[in-house]
């Protein structure tokens, strides 16, 4: 060490406050905060602000008018239940089917590519999805086509015509499409479950049905819930498929929420009362999830 | 240096400083300064050597001048009519070289518009800044840029139902003061256009039409023929209840192909065709107090034969919106169709259809103790915002892509832009690229029309959704269109004009909601 060095002066580290000391992490997270906020928590506030408005060009305030209208309006309840109906028998068909393949593949060797090979339709934009199963119930009539090809000739079936063939396309689309998410989450949920516990119950004689329902299952719970929560909100929010295939025909029996609340603002310009409806879809959303993350956000471990 | 030596400012180094910084921006910005003017007008090539490329050669797709054994000279339009070879091109330069206009157009007609800005930049000097913006967000960019009170574009292209929502806002320049100064052939217009697509009652001229469309059906002559129809454009359909008689047979000719094709989706498209029939029933949507007169006997009679139409329709009608029809129709999927005339053009066109010259545009059936009155609906128009700061040279802009010859021609190129002017449709080199014009032209002094109410699209959209009920066998005709009639009464209500005050002048608008009254038949 040379002389020059030694006559360096010292560095001293200044003593921060406990007042600075606490504040700094919040500090650091302060910019991502900020525009978290300002991209999430702003446009919800202005929504609730038009939601209180009337107009197109000159808006005024009007209270809770909207949301007593709203509240009047048989469209808006018959797309309600529609949301309610589809999103449940939705949500249904794809837990089943994601389940029992989750369950089948698990503890493939071949886990990984089958987890590839489900996930290609979830690659495609939905609208693009949505095109193409229109292209192939509507357009196309290619699905009619195979149903007579296979015997069961019922004519050029008109899947538009009634509430339950329109529905039951909007059902396919979403079940083609999504069902790998759930697949997805499922079988990295029993991956990594602890293969010990499932030795152990084969050593004392248990059948793999057994193991699965009594062990892995219950184990799952948590992931479960999440992953329904996830995809109902999805579906919940979901559009491009009602909006591309049917337009909430016929006579609007598969008009969701999401669907109701574009052709209000977009169609009728009416975004004071699209803006309510928006709100109220979003409160329920929220007490929702809140209801379902807590009633089955338990380790299966715990119970 | 702005900074003298000691490091303050001087007050010479501060003018020259500024002074510099003041010519830069002057040169720089683009400004509409007589520098720039004069500097764009010397460096601009002749007029006429630019005209004479705004021709068949040049602007019409090769394979359908080859189909139609089109030269690059042949005028599908009067060129005596054709505003840009009228307007004196000089003029113009001399007060707007150097200018920028900003342009405001839908997606679906950026094509036809992207194709002219080089074209009217070389004649006139004025550069086109074109915005193009997805159709189903124009109406709330539009309102945004209007309620700004600076609007961002000076010039906007929309959906033409929409043009009483503007209208009534003052948000829309009248232009009657450019028409005649430099004399754009307004009047070449069919009337059924100039009074709904330009004029706004008694307000004068607020738009220059841009995409004229009007309704017609279209019948493939051979699947007519097996079942013992010869095409004709006057006798294979004669009236509505003829259509309903054929339609199980058409439907049974071939297999793949159904009798009816039309648009019976959820909102305005449903709308717009029960329009399309009702009108021929002499339905008018209301009195001259604007109370609504839709739900009486015209509208129901035009909603049952909908419904009888309907059975013998082609599958998923209940949702069939024009990109489905249009598919279909093309596709060769349907014997009869009542859809847009751009449909019988472009069935013709071997790389979008494949029904090729099997099409015949007939004349709008007739029904006992009813009227002539084809419908024109929807279509498009162009207006200059009332904040723009170069409203003229953004009116000029309007002439130009709306000129006779350009209209012609995106007509020959089958692109969906329509023109609407007499002396294109009647001009008989069009009519031979062009299979509906002659049927189309004939037509339009007989148009029927929608008055362009403010709130008018929100209306068509609500009267759609009832409609749509009844074609699903949801909901009766009477009391759905009862029920329509209370919801428009409320829309009326809400938006501030309903119960004495009116929308618009009912005297001036009249005319326009059915032109042909009065007339003989054109065959």
């Amino acid at each position: 060490m040379t002389d020059a060095a030694l006559s360096l002066p010292r560095t001293t580290t200044r003593r921060r406050s406990a007042l600075q000391r606490r504040a700094f992490p919040y500090l650091l997270l302060a910019p991502a905060v900020i525009f978290l906020l300002g991209i999430t928590l702003w446009p919800g506030i202005y929504a609730v602000k038009r939601s209180l408005q009337t107009g197109k060009f000159k808006l005024e305030w009007v209270g809770l008018q909207n949301y007593r209208e709203l509240f009047a309006d048989n469209t808006f309840w018959t797309a309600v239940w529609n949301t309610l109906f589809l999103g449940s028998v939705t949500l249904a068909i794809e837990a089943v089917i994601a389940m029992a393949l989750a369950a089948f593949v698990y503890r493939s060797n071949w886990a990984r590519s089958w987890r590839i090979i489900f996930m290609l339709p979830m690659l495609f934009m939905p609208s693009a999805v949505s095109y193409l199963w229109k292209l192939l119930f509507n357009d196309g009539r290619v699905i009619a086509d195979l149903i007579r090809r296979v015997g069961f000739d019922y004519g050029n079936i008109d899947w538009m015509g009634s509430a339950f063939n329109a529905r039951f396309v909007l059902v396919v689309t979403d079940v083609w499409q999504w069902t790998p998410f759930l697949f997805i989450i499922f079988v990295a949920g029993l991956q990594g479950q602890d293969k010990e516990i499932e030795e152990a119950a084969r050593l004392d004689g248990a059948s793999w049905t057994k193991i699965f329902f009594n062990i892995s299952l219950p184990m799952l719970r948590p992931v479960i819930a999440i992953a329904l929560v996830l995809r109902g909100i999805d579906i919940l929010n979901n559009m491009a498929a009602v909006n591309i295939i049917t337009q909430g025909t016929p006579g609007g029996a598969t008009e969701t929420l999401s669907y109701f609340i574009y052709r209000t603002a977009f169609r009728s310009f009416e975004q004071g009362y699209a803006s309510a409806a928006s709100v109220v879809v979003l409160i329920t959303t929220i007490v929702l999830a809140q209801f379902l993350v807590r009633r089955f956000f338990r380790s299966g471990t715990d119970s | 240096m702005l900074n003298s030596k000691t490091g303050a400012v001087s007050r010479r180094s501060l003018l020259k400083s500024t002074a510099a910084a003041g010519a830069a921006l002057v040169a720089g910005t683009g400004g509409v300064s007589l520098f720039n003017v004069n500097r764009a007008y010397a460096q601009m090539a002749d007029p006429s050597d630019v005209l004479a490329k705004i021709n068949v050669g040049n602007m019409v797709k090769k394979e359908y001048r080859d189909q139609y054994k089109l030269g690059d000279n042949d005028e599908l339009w009067d060129p005596k009519k054709d505003w840009i070879r009228t307007v004196d091109w000089e003029a113009v330069r001399k007060e707007h070289a150097g200018k920028t206009v900003r342009f405001a157009i839908g997606a679906a007609d950026r094509e036809s518009a992207q194709e002219q800005t080089q074209p009217f930049a070389d004649l006139s000097g004025i550069k086109i800044d074109l915005v193009s913006i997805p159709d189903d967000s124009m109406y709330d960019k539009v309102v945004a840029e209007f309620l700004s009170g600076n609007a961002g574009f000076d010039a906007i292209q929309f959906f033409s139902p929409w043009l009483g929502d503007f209208a009534a806002q003052g948000f829309l320049k009248p232009l009657d003061e450019y028409v005649a100064k430099w004399k754009l052939p307004f009047d070449d217009f069919y009337e059924t256009y100039q009074r709904n697509y330009g004029h706004w009652g008694d307000k004068g001229i607020l738009g220059i039409p841009f995409d004229c469309d009007i309704q017609q059906v279209h019948i493939r002559p051979s699947i007519f023929k097996k079942i013992g129809i010869e095409a004709d454009r006057v006798t294979s359909i004669q009236s509505y209840d003829d259509m309903i008689r054929i339609a199980p047979e058409l439907n049974k000719v071939e297999k793949g192909v159904a009798g009816i094709g039309m648009m019976a989706a959820r909102g305005f498209w449903a709308t717009y065709l029960w329009e399309h029939i009702a009108a021929q029933y002499g339905m008018m949507l209301f009195d001259q107090n604007w109370e609504p007169i839709f739900n009486g006997d015209a509208g129901v009679k035009g909603l049952e034969t909908i419904v009888a139409l309907s059975k013998h329709s082609i599958e998923g009608i209940a949702a069939a919106d024009w990109p489905t029809n249009r598919a279909a129709f093309l596709g060769g999927q349907i014997a009869c169709n009542i859809s847009w005339q751009d449909s019988g053009t472009q069935a013709t066109r071997p790389d979008q259809s494949k029904v090729g010259d099997d099409i015949l545009t007939i004349y709008e059936p007739r029904v006992a103790g009813g009227v002539f009155a084809p419908p024109n609906i929807a279509g498009s128009t162009s207006v200059v915002a009332a904040t723009s700061p170069e409203p003229e040279a953004a009116f000029l802009m309007l002439g130009f892509l709306t000129t006779a010859s350009i209209m012609a021609m995106n007509e020959a190129n089958a692109n969906g832009v329509a023109p609407g002017y007499r002396s294109v449709l009647t001009n008989q080199k069009l009519q031979a690229v062009s299979q509906p014009a002659k049927v189309w032209g004939d037509s339009l002094d007989y148009a029927w029309c929608a008055p362009r109410l403010p709130s008018g699209f929100q209306i068509e959209q609500e009267i759609g959704f009832l409609i749509n009920k009844v074609v699903v066998g949801e909901m009766q005709p009477k009391a759905a269109l009862d029920e329509a009639a209370v919801t428009v009464k409320g829309i009326m209500t809400k938006n501030g004009f309903y119960a004495g005050k009116d929308p618009m002048n009912f005297a001036a608008t009249e005319p326009g909601m059915w032109v042909g009254k009065g007339k003989k038949l054109p065959f």
